[in-house]
C-alpha cells in the first residue's frame, strides 16, 4: 500500500515578470511542470544545477515568493490542497524553512530568540540546549547576533531553529555549505533521526555524494524541472543504475568519481528550449527530443527521458 | 561609555573657538559695524566724533585679535557680554527667547513624527496600491509648497475663517505656537514620509524578512519589533538634521507668526551687527549640533547591536 | 616567486578572543595549495590577511621579503564565495570585463565565456557563470596568485568541475601559485598539491 504523501507538489510552473530595460516586459519562466513528493519517515534529496529551482520550490510551498511571480499547479499538503493563506498558517509550524543564507536571520535579534521564539518555555529551552551541544554551539552562543557569527555558526543555527519548530516537514535549503564534513554530517544525521521519528525533510543540496548516503530518494533538478527521480541507492551505485544523462554527468562530476565536467550551461529561462530543457547539451539528443516529455517509469524509478531504458 | 560621552563633548571646546573665531572675522569682512548700523536706522546724522566715541566706548575701535580675545577673556569669566544695540545683557536676552524655540521645536518635531512615520510605514506597506499614491500625492504637495505659503493658508483657514488659533503670537502658549508647528510640520513631515517609505521598503524586501515570515513569525510583529527599528536608524539621522536646524531657529516662520525665538534674534543681531549676540548664536548652533549628534550616535547603539557590540563604526 | 605569513596573528578588536594566533604558511608559484580545517578557525581571515584585505595585528605578509606593494595591481587576487556580491550590480556584464581591462577574446575564451551574456546583468547569471567572470577579471599580466575563498562551494557539481577545470589550466599555463579554501577533502585531493589543516597550525582555537 502507498503511504500518504506529506507533501505533494503536481505540475507547479512558476514564473515571474521582470521589466527590463525602460517598459519591456519580460516573462521568466524558472519552474515548468514540476512534480515530486515526499511521504513520512522519507528524506527527498533534490540535486540539480544552480538556479534550477530549487530554492524557489521550497519559497513556493512556503508561501515566500514575491509579488511579480505567478504560480499554477498543485501543492497539497496532507492531501489538503494549500492556499496561500493555509500557507501562512502552516508555515514555522507544520513546515519549516532551513534558509540558504545567514542574510535570513534578524539583525537585530539575537540568536536565541530567532531559535526558540521570544518567550520560550522549559521544554524549548532544554531542546535548543541539547541540540546547540550537538552543534559544538557554545554555552552562550544564544545571546550573540548574527553578526557576531561565523558562516558555519550561522548555518549551524539555521537548522536548529527548524529543527525546534517540531514541524511535520523540514524544507533544508542547502543546508551543509560552509560546514566542515563532521559538522555537515552532524546536519544530516539529525535529519536522518526526525525522518525516523516519522517526519519529512526535502533536502535541497550541492552536497550531493552526502546526500547519496542519507536521503531515501532522490529528485534531481534541471532547468527548474525534475528529471529523475528514483531510490537514493541508485546514486550510490553509479551511472549504470541512473536513467537521465544529467544525472550521470552529475554523479560523474564528483570529485571523487572522476570530476569531468561535459561541457555547455543550463539554458536561460528567457529563452528554454523546445521540449526536452537538457536537449541543447545531450549527446543522445534526436528529433523527437524536441516534443513535450513526460515522466516515466523506467526500472522503478521516474525520468524524464525519451532514451531512458 | 562615559569616557565615549566625555571625549565628545571635550571635542567642543576647539570647535567653539574655531568657530567663534571664524564668525567673528566673517562679520568684519562683511563691513560696516553697529555703531554706523544704528545710526543708520535711527536716521540722525551725526559727526565723525560721535561715531569714534560710541566706537571706543564698544571696543570696535581696537585691531581685530584684540577685540576677539577680549571678547574671549570675558566669556571665560562667565560674561557674553552686552548687546552693542539694545545694551541688555546677551546671555539673559538669549536664554529669554529660548523657550520659545524650545516649544515650537518639540511640538513641530513632534507632529513630523505623528504624521511621517504612520504615513510613511503606511505607504510601504501598501506598496503601489491606492493608499500609497494618495499618501505619496499629499507629499508632493507638501513639498511643493514653500513655508510662508502654507502659513498663510493656514493663518486664512484657522485664524481668519475658522477663529480658532490667533494669527499672530500672543505669549507662548499652545494656541499660539499651533500654527507656527503645523506649517514646519507640513513641510518637514512631507519630506519625511518618503525616506520612512523608501528605508521601510528597503529593509522589508531583506532576505530575514523572509525569514521570519518562515518562521511563522506575524507580518505585524515583524514590522514593528524588526523592520521599523531597522529603518529608524535611516530615520534618526534626518530627525537629527532637521532638529539641529530647528533649534537654531527659523527665521522666515518666526516672522510671519510673530514667534519671539531664537531664530528672529539671530537675524536681527546680523543685521545690526551686534557681534556679542551673534557669537551667542553661534556657540549656540555649535552646542546643539555636538550634543544632537552625540545623542543620535548613542541612540543608534540602543537601537543596532551590530554598533554596540562590534565596535563597528557609525 | 613566494609569498609569506609570518607569525600572524588577528582578531577583530582589541577585546576580542584571538581567532588567528602565530600562524605562518608560505606559498610558492606554481603550487596549489588547499587550506582546510573546521568551521570557525580561521580560513577566511587567513586568506584575506595574505591577500593584502586586512592588517594583521601581530606579524608580516611578505612577497619575496618585502611588503605587498600598495598601488597598483596587487599580485594576490582573491575570489570569493558569492560572486553576485563581487559584482556591481548595475553594470552589464562587458562593463565589468572592460573595468579591469578584461574584456579580450582570449580571456573570454579561456574561461568559456559566452558572447551573449556579456549584455546581461548579472542577476541575469547563474552563479556559476558569474564566477567565471570574477576569475576572468582577475586574471593581469601581473598577477602571481590565486586565493580561492570557498568559491565552488555554491555551485553544484558539474559547474564546480567545469570551473575548476578552466581555472587550473590557466594556474598551470600562466605558473600561478594557488591557495583555495575548502571542506570538500575530496575535492583537495583532486585539486591541490598540499593540503594545510588550519586545526594544527593555529594555536588559538575559536568555539
Amino acid at each position: 500500500m502507498k503511504r500518504q504523501p506529506v507533501l505533494s507538489v503536481e505540475d507547479l510552473s512558476v514564473s515571474f515578470r521582470m521589466y527590463d530595460t525602460g517598459l519591456e516586459q519580460a516573462d521568466l519562466q524558472v519552474i515548468s511542470n514540476l512534480t515530486l513528493d515526499v511521504c513520512p519517515g522519507e528524506i527527498v534529496a533534490i540535486a540539480g544545477s544552480s538556479g534550477s529551482g530549487k530554492s524557489l520550490l521550497a519559497h513556493a510551498v512556503m508561501g515566500l515568493l514575491p509579488g511579480n511571480a505567478s504560480v499554477t499547479g498543485k501543492i497539497l499538503y496532507k492531501g489538503m490542497l494549500l492556499s496561500q493563506k493555509e500557507k501562512e498558517k502552516l508555515r514555522g509550524k507544520e513546515i519549516a524553512l532551513v534558509p540558504q543564507s545567514v542574510s535570513y536571520l534578524d539583525p537585530l535579534m539575537t540568536v536565541g530568540a530567532q531559535v526558540t521564539g521570544r518567550t520560550p518555555d522549559e521544554k524549548t529551552l532544554k531542546a535548543q540546549k541539547e541540540i546547540f551541544q550537538r552543534f559544538h554551539l557554545k554555552e552562550g552562543t544564544e545571546k550573540l547576533y548574527p553578526f557576531q557569527l561565523s558562516g558555519g555558526m550561522a548555518r549551524r543555527i539555521l537548522v536548529s531553529t527548524a529543527v525546534l519548530s517540531n514541524a511535520q516537514i523540514i524544507l533544508a535549503d542547502e543546508p551543509t555549505p560552509g560546514l566542515d564534513l563532521e559538522m555537515a554530517v552532524e546536519a544530516l544525521k539529525i535529519f536522518r533521526e526526525l525522518a525516523d521519528e516519522g517526519k519529512s525533510v526535502l533536502l535541497i543540496t550541492h552536497d550531493i555524494d552526502l546526500a547519496f548516503h542519507i536521503a531515501d530518494r532522490v529528485a534531481v533538478f534541471y532547468a527548474g524541472t525534475t528529471v529523475e527521480i528514483a531510490d537514493a541507492e541508485d546514486f550510490q551505485k553509479g551511472p549504470k543504475a541512473l536513467r537521465h544523462p544529467y544525472s550521470k554527468a552529475l554523479w560523474e562530476a564528483l570529485p571523487q568519481n572522476g570530476f569531468k565536467p561535459i561541457p555547455g550551461f543550463q539554458p536561460y529561462a528567457k529563452d528554454l528550449p523546445k521540449g526536452c530543457l537538457f536537449s541543447p547539451r545531450c549527446p543522445y539528443k534526436t528529433e523527437e527530443c524536441e516534443k513535450e516529455i513526460p515522466m516515466t517509469k523506467v526500472r522503478g524509478g521516474y525520468v524524464r527521458c525519451i532514451h531512458a531504458d | 561609555m562615559k569616557k565615549y560621552v566625555l571625549r565628545r563633548l571635550l571635542q567642543l571646546i576647539p570647535i567653539l573657538l574655531v568657530i567663534t573665531f571664524l564668525s567673528f572675522g566673517m562679520m568684519r569682512l562683511a563691513g560696516s559695524d553697529a555703531v554706523l548700523q544704528k545710526m543708520e536706522n535711527t536716521g540722525m546724522v551725526v559727526s565723525q566724533e560721535v561715531i569714534d566715541s560710541a566706537r571706543a566706548e564698544l571696543g570696535l575701535d581696537k585691531p581685530f585679535l584684540t577685540q576677539y580675545f577680549v571678547w574671549l577673556g570675558n566669556l571665560l569669566r562667565g560674561d557674553m557680554g552686552t548687546s552693542y544695540i539694545s545694551g541688555q545683557d546677551v546671555f539673559s536676552t538669549f536664554l529669554s527667547k529660548l523657550p520659545a524655540t524650545l516649544l515650537l521645536t518639540a511640538v513641530s518635531i513632534l507632529l513630523t513624527i505623528v504624521i511621517s512615520i504612520p504615513l510613511g510605514v503606511l505607504a510601504a506597506v501598501k506598496q503601489n496600491r491606492f493608499t500609497d499614491y494618495m499618501i505619496r500625492t499629499a507629499s508632493f504637495l507638501g513639498n511643493s509648497m514653500p513655508n510662508f505659503f502654507v502659513a498663510l493658508l493656514l493663518m486664512y483657514f484657522f485664524s481668519i475663517r475658522l477663529k480658532i488659533f490667533p494669527v499672530i503670537a500672543t505669549g507662548i502658549s499652545v494656541q499660539s505656537v499651533a500654527l507656527p508647528a503645523i506649517t514646519l510640520a507640513i513641510a518637514m513631515s512631507a519630506k519625511y514620509l518618503r525616506q520612512v517609505r523608501a528605508a521601510v521598503l528597503d529593509e522589508l524586501s531583506k532576505d530575514y524578512v523572509v525569514g521570519a515570515r518562515a518562521r511563522g513569525i506575524s507580518f505585524y510583529t515583524t514590522l514593528t519589533k524588526s523592520v521599523l527599528r531597522a529603518a529608524l536608524v535611516t530615520i534618526l539621522t534626518l530627525l537629527t538634521l532637521s532638529i539641529g536646524s530647528l533649534l537654531g531657529g527659523t527665521a522666515i516662520v518666526e516672522s510671519i507668526f510673530l514667534w519671539d525665538g531664537v531664530g528672529k534674534l539671530a537675524v536681527d543681531a546680523i543685521n545690526m551687527r551686534d557681534y556679542p549676540m551673534i557669537q551667542a548664536y553661534v556657540m549656540w548652533m555649535a552646542i546643539i549640533y555636538v550634543c544632537v549628534n552625540l545623542i543620535t550616535d548613542l541612540s543608534y547603539r540602543a537601537l543596532d547591536p551590530r554598533i554596540r557590540l562590534g565596535g563597528e563604526k557609525v | 616567486m613566494q609569498i609569506e605569513g609570518k607569525n600572524l596573528s588577528f582578531r577583530y578588536g582589541p577585546k576580542l578572543p584571538w581567532v588567528l594566533k602565530d600562524v605562518s604558511l608560505t606559498v610558492k608559484e606554481g603550487e596549489r595549495v588547499g587550506l582546510v580545517g573546521p568551521s570557525g578557525y580561521g580560513k577566511s581571515t587567513l586568506v584575506r590577511i595574505l591577500a593584502g584585505y586586512l592588517k594583521p595585528e601581530e606579524g608580516q605578509v611578505l612577497l619575496d621579503g618585502k611588503p605587498l606593494p600598495a598601488k597598483g595591481v596587487c599580485p594576490v587576487q582573491l575570489i570569493y564565495q558569492h560572486p553576485e556580491n563581487a559584482i556591481n550590480p548595475r553594470w552589464k556584464m562587458k562593463k565589468v570585463l572592460q573595468e579591469s581591462g578584461m574584456f579580450r577574446e582570449d580571456i573570454m575564451g579561456a574561461l568559456g565565456i559566452e558572447k551573449d551574456w556579456l549584455q546581461r546583468y548579472p542577476r541575469e547569471l547563474s552563479g556559476g557563470e558569474l564566477q567565471r567572470f570574477c576569475v576572468a577579471r582577475s586574471l593581469f599580466p601581473g598577477t602571481h596568485f590565486l586565493f580561492a575563498d570557498e568559491m565552488s562551494t555554491m555551485l553544484d557539481v558539474i559547474t564546480q568541475a567545469q570551473i575548476w577545470d578552466l581555472m587550473l589550466k590557466e594556474v598551470e599555463a600562466r605558473n600561478l601559485g594557488l591557495l583555495m579554501v575548502t571542506h570538500n577533502m575530496e575535492l583537495a585531493k583532486k585539486i591541490c598539491t598540499r593540503t594545510i589543516n588550519l586545526e594544527k597550525m593555529n594555536h588559538e582555537m575559536k568555539i
